[in-house]
């Protein structure tokens, strides 16, 4: 069995000070800045990579969204394990997926399954996330090589890869066909043209070995570049789709954690002689935590299932997903360490695991783009968007809203690197005002975010061509960032209205959900009325009490 | 000795040579070492009697003095700040309560570089004061004293510091008076009375000495007394009046180093063909930092001057500081670190990985000495007082005059004056309707003024519709004080302002304004152009420290 | 000053106060039980501070109910403030 609940109960009981494989084994490792070598060898038993291969190539990768939900169950543990053991070799894997010949798959394939690690290797410190000015070079060599010449600098798993995915420049011209990428095997490098640069060392996934290479007169088979030469960045720019939207979205395990310790900590807390669960201020952080985290899962999961259903929309919701949950969690968990005080500060005992989680969130957070970089990906289409598909474009199909419903295979070829102008997520508030008989608390948020849209179409279609740009504007930036908050609100409107599950179809968390998001469009201040807060603390301390995890699926977790 | 000689004395924090080195503080924090070799140069300089009052024989004349040398080393290392001013805090106790003699004699030994350290929390009673276990028995025998037993825990310097001002129990039934403040010389206790607590790994600051004292039976003498027998919460509470206010030197110093590291990492890296800092969003996030540092500072000089000026009114004054300074200091660290991207967590690649330190240490600030809800609940407390005040337009003008008049003298401050609460509310906001009318300044901050003034009135009005509550402070209320501070932050810059003409460019004024509405009123849309304007402009101001 | 409460006055004025405060009947509330007892904390008494100043048009330290625990102990402090003052006033 290769389900989420089979890795949560191999995995066991976190809190557990004596489980091998828990929190307080998690947190040692961080402290010796290694990987938590019980969690690798559970994952190599349990052959995650598997996870990563579609299932023509023998793994079980079958749905995005199911892909981020078996992840859950490692990042709720230990985002260093999520990075560095998981998510990187599958960010490597996408850009094969979608540009490599069939042969480069299944060596990918072969090498994953056999538990493997592969490097994805993308980063130069002097360009940051400005891939088009990579300066790593592959140029011709001896017939049938590349001479690979540069460093790569703070890349995950760089020195214990086999193997790596490299962006490379192929040609010296400015512009978006001066790069390919590289699938390398080490052991096809001669010895001594490739070296490892020292570990870089950081405040938070401190057991993720971030590494450097440094490449010499480094010959590679010609043979090794996914796709056709020149194509790198355009590959890149399909495989964030994939990348930016699951990531994110397998976090939502750190923050259940997070939310998970709070709760922990307060209700064994005396303090003025009753518990701190008890106080309302704190009682209204924990709801608030917990609205947070379904709109995360909301968007996340809807984007995940876009990729399959809406592959020519996705380019827009990848990136708004990833700016939106990313900021979403760090505040989230911000908002926590408040509640935990002073415990929250210290690196022992029973609650030091949150402490870990927000320092390897603060680095993920800022990972391969920051959140600037994503609106900014997201904002030269808005004025077609505005054109073309607001606010009248036909709905997106139901199965889009609905977990359980059967998925086409991932259309690798069909990601495009930019949308055509096409978004019909947005169209969520607008349709459910058409509807008779919703709910009326429902109907006035679906109202501020349908007018919300319009005021975005309005301010899109004024955009001039040089607002579009490396010169945007923060009041163009904010364009996309405001987008992201109603298709969030629209992502969670779609839940709730195809929802089956007795909770999830109840109005109490789409309305705290969509208020919440009220305050990132700055038509509210977010914050839960005390009677909404409790019902959803009520629901967050029965799955707590329960062994429920709290996101949308609430499957059993043990501990 | 001011805040500028002691940075001159201290040298170039760049230069690896220096006692005082960011790269030496960074060594000692992978180390989680305590930065003993810093602490020996502060002392040398003479820092330590600046935490003496000058009657009792040290050179703390002026509390935003205090601050601005708390700051100076707080800009160089929070770790260090944190473990050298604890001093302040150990010994604060003796200042506000003690006699003149007791006063003299801990003058004596923290001027001769004596650390002190303040026992207040212990294990599992987190902020709850009337929860301390520790207890002080009365000594059998003629000369009378204490026996102290029990454990204060996650105390910095613990292990360190040669003194502890140690709130303890000496009514077993506890209630507010029954706890009393003693000071403990651990030089004159007997081996073996005590034991000191292993230190505790901490998340940031990981050099500093936090660690805890288990008292077993320490005998101490009647004179380790503080004050009055009973008198120790009352003592404790106006003491943290001080402290919460000088605790906002460490914010404003962790501030100039954020902004020192994303103004000099915008202006040198290259992307997308030209330096960051070409980049509008960039430009604004820096100019709506400075905004957010200048409106901390407001609140600071003007909390610091109303210790000498308005003692009356700290109760407020200093939990609104500490409730608010550290918070708005936490978000213009996190939004610097954006600016910085990957070099804003790496340890070791980009200037010995001070960022990084900098936003793991600065979390602490709003963590000790009362956390935001602490502070905040006091506040909500004061509602009734606030609401009335505001309405009647009360308040102390005279005092409001000393402590917002930067050319005026600051009487010595009188720690006799401190309250447990403010009866006239805080004069600072409700003389506000008067400072607006007679602010000197351009149509666009006269209208910002008008605007704030509006918000405040819609402040005070749902603060006077919240019943009272005992018990179970609503949520909602926490959002209220929150607000409140806003209002107090906005009055401290009009307050400022009207008293000093020609203070500063009026560019600050209407950029601090701006920052406050947007969070005051964040159902408004507004056009942020201004803090592009300020980022121009603190730049033609020489720098933009 | 003729028309000073009385200790009684007082004793059931702050009954009433401190019954509001608990959300809870007034005769449930015995004004010789500790304060504390009830519930109501350090902090409470500045609140209540507030209170008895502009009942009675008096200043206090605000740790009079710190002192004077039980509302029978505060109402007969309370009254030997008013005498004081309504004697002083001639």
């Amino acid at each position: 069995m290769s389900d989420v609940g089979t890795l949560e109960r191999m995995f066991g009981d976190p809190w557990d000070p004596a489980n091998p494989l828990g929190h307080a084994a998690a947190v040692a490792a961080d402290e010796r800045e290694e990987m938590f070598g019980e969690g690798e060898r559970l994952l190599d038993r349990f052959v995650l990579n598997a996870e990563f291969v579609p299932v023509e190539y023998g793994g079980r990768l079958t749905g995005l969204d199911r892909l981020v939900r078996m992840m859950r169950p490692v990042w709720r543990r230990d985002p260093c394990l999520g990075l560095g053991y998981g998510a990187s070799s599958f960010i490597a894997s996408v850009n094969v997926w979608t540009a490599g010949s069939d042969e480069q798959r299944r060596a990918f394939a072969r090498m994953m399954l056999a538990n493997r690690k592969i490097a994805s290797v993308y980063h130069e410190l002097a360009h940051g996330n400005d891939f088009a000015r990579a300066e790593f070079a592959a140029t011709p060599g001896p017939p049938g090589t590349l001479l690979l010449n540069g460093r790569k600098e703070v890349v995950t798993n760089a020195k214990r890869a086999d193997s790596l995915v490299v962006f490379a420049r192929t040609s010296p011209e400015e512009g978006s066909r001066s790069h390919s990428q590289l699938f390398v095997h080490k052991e096809d490098l001669p010895p001594g043209r490739m070296t490892d640069l020292p570990r870089f060392r950081s405040m938070g996934m401190r057991g993720v070995q971030l590494g450097g290479l440094l490449f010499e007169d480094c010959p590679a088979p010609a043979d090794a570049v996914l796709g056709a030469p020149g194509r790198g960045m355009e590959t890149a720019l399909r495989s964030f789709q994939l990348t930016r939207t699951a990531l994110p979205s397998m976090m939502v395990g750190v923050l259940d954690t997070g939310l998970r310790t709070a709760i922990r900590f307060t209700s064994g807390r005396a303090l003025y002689g009753r518990t701190a669960a008890d106080i309302p201020q704190v009682r209204a952080t924990l709801a608030e935590a917990f609205a947070d985290l379904l709109v995360c899962d909301a968007f996340g999961t809807v984007a995940a299932r876009a990729v399959h259903l809406l592959p020519g929309e996705t380019s827009v919701y990848a990136s708004l997903v990833k700016y939106m949950v990313s900021k979403l969690l760090i505040e989230a968990m911000d908002r926590l360490s408040l509640v935990l005080g002073a415990q929250f500060y210290i690196r022992e005992g029973e609650h030091a695991v949150f402490q870990k989680l927000l320092r390897d969130l603060a680095v993920i957070g800022f990972g391969h783009a920051a959140r600037v970089a994503c609106l900014a990906t997201v904002l030269p289409q808005v004025p077609q968007l505005a054109r073309r598909s607001w606010p009248a474009a036909a709905e997106p199909p139901a199965d889009l809203f609905r977990p359980d419903a059967e998925l086409p295979p991932l259309p690798f070829d069909a990601l495009t690197a930019a949308a055509s102008g096409r978004e019909s997520l947005s169209t969520g508030p607008g349709a459910l005002l058409d509807e008779h008989g919703a709910d009326p608390d429902v109907r006035r948020l679906a109202e501020v975010f349908a007018r919300e849209l319009a005021a975005l179409r309005d301010e899109a279609l004024a955009l001039r061509p040089r607002d579009l740009g490396v010169a945007a504007t923060p009041e163009a930036l904010a364009v996309p960032a405001r987008l992201a908050a109603v298709l969030a609100a629209s992502a969670c409107l779609g839940v709730w209205r195809h929802a089956g599950d007795p909770f999830l179809k109840d109005p109490a968390w789409v309305v705290a959900a969509l208020t919440r998001l009220t305050a990132r469009i700055g038509t509210g201040d977010g914050r839960l009325p005390a009677p909404l807060a409790e019902r959803l603390l009520s629901e967050t301390l029965t799955r707590y009490a329960d062994g429920r995890a709290f996101d949308l699926a609430g499957g059993p977790i043990p501990g | 000795m001011d805040a500028l000689d002691l940075d001159r004395e201290l040298g170039d924090p760049a230069d690896p040579a220096a006692v005082f080195s960011y790269a030496r503080c960074a060594e000692l924090d992978r180390a989680e070492e305590f930065p003993a070799d810093i602490c020996r140069e502060l002392d040398r300089l003479g820092l330590p009697a600046h935490y003496v009052p000058a009657e009792a024989g040290g050179a703390l004349r002026s509390y935003p003095e205090l601050i601005e040398l708390i700051r100076t080393v707080s800009r160089r290392d929070l770790t260090v700040a944190v473990a050298h001013a604890k001093t302040f805090l150990g010994s604060v106790c003796v200042w506000v309560g003690g006699d003149r003699a007791q006063a003299e004699r801990l003058a004596a030994k923290v001027v001769s570089g004596v650390p002190a350290s303040w026992g207040l929390t212990e294990r599992g009673h987190g902020s709850d004061l009337l929860a301390g276990e520790v207890g002080a028995t009365p000594a059998a025998g003629p000369r009378g004293g204490y026996v102290l037993t029990g454990e204060k825990w996650l105390i910095n310097n613990a292990t360190r510091g040669g003194l502890l001002s140690v709130l303890a129990r000496t009514d077993p039934q506890g209630g507010p008076r029954g706890f009393s403040v003693l000071l403990v010389d651990k030089g004159e206790l007997p081996e073996g009375s005590y034991r000191l607590l292993p230190k505790v790994p901490t998340h940031g600051i990981r050099g500093a000495d936090i660690s805890g004292i288990a008292f077993l039976g320490a005998p101490l003498p009647a004179g380790a007394l503080v004050g009055r027998p009973g008198g120790g919460l009352e003592l404790v509470l106006k003491s943290l009046q001080l402290t919460r206010t000088v605790c906002a030197g460490l914010s404003l110093g962790a501030a100039d180093q954020a902004l020192r590291q994303a103004e000099e990492f915008t202006a040198r890296r290259v992307l997308y063909g030209g330096p960051l800092v070409r980049m509008p969003h960039v430009r604004r996030t820096l100019g709506e930092s400075y905004a957010a540092r200048f409106v901390a500072e407001a609140v600071t000089l003007a909390a610091a001057r109303a210790v000498h000026a308005l003692p009356e009114e700290m109760s407020v004054v200093s939990a609104v500081t500490k409730a608010f300074v550290p918070a708005r200091i936490d978000e213009l660290i996190f939004a610097c670190g954006e600016l910085l991207g990957t070099r804003a967590f790496l340890t070791e690649v980009h200037d010995h990985g001070i960022f990084q330190k900098l936003s793991r240490d600065h979390r602490v600030v709003s963590i000790f000495d009362g956390n935001a809800a602490v502070n905040e609940n006091v506040i909500v407390d004061h509602f009734p007082a606030l609401v009335r005040g505001y309405r009647e337009g009360a308040a102390d003008r005279d005092g409001l005059g000393r402590a917002l008049d930067l050319s005026r003298p600051l009487d010595a401050p009188d720690p006799a004056r401190l309250t447990l609460r403010s009866r006239l509310g805080c004069g600072l906001v409700q003389d506000l309707r008067a400072a607006v009318a007679r602010l000197p300044a351009g149509p666009a901050v006269t209208a910002l003024a008008a605007e704030l003034l509006e918000a405040c009135d819609e402040v005070h009005d749902e603060m006077s519709r919240l019943a009272p509550s005992v018990r179970d402070v609503p949520a909602r209320a926490f959002a209220l004080a929150q607000r409140y501070e806003l209002c107090f932050a906005g009055a401290a810059a009009v307050g400022l302002w009207a008293a000093n003409p020609g203070w500063r460019d009026e560019i600050w004024l209407e950029s601090g304004l701006s920052y406050v509405l947007a969070r005051l009123r964040p159902g408004t849309r507004r056009r942020g152009e201004v803090f592009d304007r300020l980022y121009e402009a603190a730049g033609r101001d020489g720098g933009h420290e | 000053m003729s028309n000073a409460p009385s200790t009684e006055d007082l004793r059931i004025w702050l009954i009433q106060r401190v019954a509001s405060y608990l959300e809870k009947d007034p005769s449930d509330i015995s004004p010789s039980v500790s304060l504390t007892q009830y519930g109501l904390d350090s902090v409470y008494a500045f609140v209540m501070c507030g209170d008895i100043e502009d009942h009675l048009d008096l200043r206090l330290e605000p740790t009079v109910a710190w002192d004077y625990r039980t509302i029978d102990a505060l109402a007969d402090h309370l009254t030997t403030l008013v005498d004081r003052r309504a004697g002083g006033a001639g």
